[in-house]
């Protein structure tokens, strides 16, 4: 018997790769599931924001086996290797089981009652004391699509603040506010689909082959098939996504914004303008320059924290005046990139016989200057008419699951709502109206972003803080600064985990939360589409979901009625009666989504979702219902602003907050590595995973370790303003910085290697995202 | 026991070597050669580690652009 299972398990495992990689077959899985008692149900990946179908397999009420989903479009059967431990994250050994209340200094376990009561009366008590500015949530964009939605309308419509924020404003802020100034909507216009269209593909400060390894499997599959598709990789340092380049970009930190300029200056001086597309759709804007960095200077915000944009129309004579500044040889001396590939990569972006797909990550959004970045690549794209059709597309690329589906979408931002922002009273009244509140309920001022909230809870001005399905306190820039800050007298830190962290170390209460599958739930992934899934096992001990923790709160806090549904018109389920009340925000306002029960039977829908049909290509006519016949193009985002044009922005180079100098003469570059995710809580928990890369490490480029002493695996120093961390050397790893950048990795939880002892709370003033990717340090060895 | 199928992907030019190098390797299996550039493999291990690692392995061979996973079962 053990032999023949194990026959059938290397056939099926063989017959599902076969599958997968394109091969016709009747698969044995069949013969196989009936012979090992597994039932297979479906959900998206828990990890990145490709949002991969996988087939989840069952026995025991336990997971026992994943496969990558034949029928899922997104990865058609494909897993990148974090599929290993998708099963294995739910059964850590050390998996929080039972809520936790500090006592004396200690964690003592408590009954649900018991700490659910503490939270609420906590939270009353400060919120009747010092009003609603002094309550807030930190959430996520791994939250699923109601647990984000329960979440806003608790915050906003319950507490009456507006202090709820995602740890997504770490991860792609800057795109969203890229894509709301120049479209007017958030969100990529086109979808993976482009992938198979495309002839030449530009990726910015992003290392797909590691972070996003599914989408460059489609796109390496696409350039192999096809001899004539090309690659750019504009980078810092070379990754693995290099290894299908043609062109390699290696630019000195910052100076993205000349080459992108130069780009758009060689395409205006060349004549490779799409000018019948830049005449009826394109307007342009110029926003002020010399911003703030969001820095405190004596303990005073330097005007970051509260900037605000007040852009003015220009013409496209004034943008070509603006850009011909940035001439090759101006942004060559600058970025380090010899002027005549700058050049080259110019004309092949806009050469009218290719299809160019941009795909960016964090190089581009965790930027001082990043919506600037952002803008600067649909400049590009607007400017040669490449957008919004099979092929051709700007594409930002997301890092959490439901970063779009649940943090941009449902909004749970301090100054955004389901649709629109706190701040616009037409927007205000839409969410009363749908909540059932009395008119005047939303707190119209925006409440803390996210180094805002770290900076108010280490003030004091922040009492009680909620953080939810992330870890704040591993995740902040300037770590060590706002842990002190939260380790003072007087305030109340209550923390939902599935397992210990950083952040629950230092919480007054833990509250135990289930994973993934252990509860019903829904993603939205990068390119619009919403995925469901149904809870297949029961979450450990007294583990309960996020939502549930959420409406217990809110109830004891007085807030019930938000959520109290006749149910038995929802089948029972709280998860419906909250999804179909906020698909009612969208319905008719360009973010149309289906009824609740088709997403449990689809591999997902790409809003909006118009009369059953799924849009593939938002702004075209014959791709997105919202644009009429005959409109061709209609980016109906900026319809009441300019008539439904897609903005250019005027965006010059600035400097860096902070750059190499005698005293800190390297730049500091952090990120991931393949085998973790973000900070390590659930990939780290995997001891297989763990030993594959057991500590952060700093990559440096081999001349600068020799010029240092330095050899391979030799401890190191390295230091910051901030503080330092000590770390073994990695010289012709996987990164390959240039030289004078190192790279660390900020997955580490051990405190002497954590990344963000080092970086810079420096955020851009528009989008208040941070800067994780440049700041000066110094390395020597121990 | 722990079982897997997994696609690698390598250039077209070193496909020829990472198929050697693979064919090593001793629990790997290779089953097909898809498209000059994907070689269709299934691993076995006695822990889910010992995969890991030898996947890890395979992503390090000179060539290799991916390694993606497709079906995994890892036991009760």
């Amino acid at each position: 018997m053990e032999l023949s299972r194990r026959n059938f398990l290397k056939a099926s495992a063989a017959l599902a790769a076969m599958s997968a990689a394109g091969v016709s077959i009747d698969t044995a899985d069949a013969r196989v599931s009936k012979l090992t008692g597994i039932t297979w149900t479906k959900a998206p990946c828990r990890f990145c924001g490709t949002g991969c179908g996988v087939l989840v397999g069952v026995k025991n009420g336990k997971v026992v086996a994943t496969k990558g989903d034949p029928y899922a479009p997104v990865n058609r059967g494909l897993n990148c290797i974090k599929g290993y431990f998708l099963a294995k994250i739910l059964y850590g050994k050390d998996r929080l089981t039972k809520p936790l209340i500090r006592k004396n200094g200690r964690f003592v376990e408590a009954s649900w009652d018991e700490a659910l009561d503490l939270v609420a009366s906590k939270f009353k008590e400060a919120l009747d004391k010092y009003g609603p500015t002094a309550v807030g949530m930190f959430g996520s964009g791994q939250w699923t699509i109601w647990e984000g939605y329960a979440a806003s309308k608790f915050v906003k419509a319950g507490m009456r603040s507006n202090n709820i924020d995602p740890n997504a404003r770490f991860c792609m802020a800057s795109a969203v506010a890229a894509f709301i100034r120049t479209f007017g909507k958030d969100e990529p216009m086109g979808c993976y689909d482009d992938i198979e269209y495309a002839d030449t593909f530009f990726t910015w400060g992003a290392n797909m082959a590691e972070m996003h390894p599914i989408l460059y499997s489609r796109l390496t599959d696409r350039k192999l098939k096809f001899k004539h598709v090309k690659h750019v990789d504009l980078c810092t340092q070379i990754t693995r996504t290099s290894a299908t380049a043609d062109i390699i970009i290696l630019f000195k930190p910052q100076t993205d914004l000349a080459i992108a300029n130069a780009m758009a200056n060689v395409i205006i001086r060349e004549g490779l303008v799409n000018e019948e597309f830049i005449s009826k759709h394109v307007a342009f804007l110029k926003g002020q320059h010399n911003l703030p960095y969001g820095l405190e200077i004596n303990g005073k915000n330097d005007g970051g924290a509260t900037f605000k944009d007040k852009p003015k129309k220009v013409s496209f004579d004034e943008y070509r005046r603006f850009v011909s500044a940035y001439t090759p040889s101006y942004a060559a001396r600058l970025s380090g990139v010899p002027a005549e590939k700058i050049v080259e990569i110019a004309r092949l972006f806009a050469d009218p016989n290719r299809k160019t797909v941009s795909f960016w990550t964090m190089g581009v959004n965790q930027h001082t200057r990043g919506v600037w970045m952002n803008h600067l690549i649909y400049n590009l794209h607007l400017l040669t008419g490449k957008i919004s059709e099979p092929g051709n597309g700007p594409f930002s690329l997301t890092g959490q699951p439901s970063a779009c589906g649940t943090a941009r979408e449902v909004g749970t931002f301090a100054h955004r709502l389901p649709i629109g922002v706190v701040m616009n009273p037409k927007h205000r009244a839409l969410a009363e109206k749908i909540w059932k509140l009395p008119p005047g309920t939303i707190n119209p001022k925006p409440g803390y972003h996210a180094i805002e909230m770290a900076r108010a809870f280490e003030r004091g001005d922040l009492k009680c803080l909620w953080v939810m399905c992330n870890n704040y306190f591993q995740a902040l820039p300037n770590v060590q600064r706002y842990r002190r800050g939260a380790e003072k007298e007087g305030r109340f830190l209550v923390v939902s985990e599935a397992y210990p962290t950083r952040t629950t170390e230092l919480a007054d209460v833990v509250l135990p939360t289930a994973m993934w599958v252990e509860k019903e739930g829904a993603y939205g992934n990068a390119e619009r589409r919403t995925q469901f899934w149904f809870k297949a096992v029961d979450p450990p001990g007294e583990a309960k979901s996020d939502l549930w923790q959420i409406i217990e709160v809110a109830k004891r806090m007085g807030y019930g009625h938000l959520f109290d549904y006749d149910l038995s018109k929802y089948d029972g389920k709280i998860e419906k009666a909250l999804w179909e009340e906020y698909r009612q925000f969208g319905i008719g306002r360009g973010k149309d989504l289906a009824p609740f029960d088709v997403y449990h039977k689809v591999r997902g829908l790409r809003w909006p979702v118009v009369d059953g049909k799924e849009t593939l290509w938002r702004y075209r006519e014959g791709y997105d219902p919202y644009v009429k016949k005959g409109q061709e193009i209609f980016f109906y985002g900026n319809k009441d602003k300019n008539g439904g044009k897609a903005n250019i922005w005027l965006c010059p180079y600035e400097p860096p907050a902070e750059q190499p100098d005698d005293e800190y003469p390297f730049w500091l570059c952090t990120g991931r590595v393949l085998e973790h995710w973000h900070s390590g809580t659930m990939t780290q928990r995997v001891p297989e995973l763990h030993r594959a890369v057991p500590e952060a490490f700093v990559s440096i480029h081999p001349d600068d370790a020799r010029a240092l002493g330095i050899k391979n695996g030799d401890r190191v120093r390295v230091k910051t303003r901030r503080g330092e961390i000590i770390v073994r050397a990695e010289i012709e790893g996987r990164n390959k910085p240039q030289r004078g950048l190192v790279f660390v990795p900020w997955f580490d939880e051990e405190p002497s290697r954590m990344a963000n002892n080092l970086t810079l709370d420096a955020y851009d003033p528009i989008s208040k995202q941070a800067d994780f990717k440049k700041c000066a340090c110094r390395i020597e060895k121990v | 026991m722990v079982v897997s199928g997994l696609i690698v992907y390598t250039k077209p030019e070193s496909l020829d070597y990472v198929k050697t190098k693979l064919d090593e390797m001793e629990n790997v299996e290779v089953h097909r050669v898809i498209e000059d550039h994907k070689i269709v493999i299934v691993i076995e291990a006695d822990t889910v580690d010992d995969e890991v690692e030898t996947s890890k392995r395979i992503s390090e061979i000179e060539g290799v652009l991916g390694v993606n996973l497709v079906y995994h079962h890892f036991g009760e």
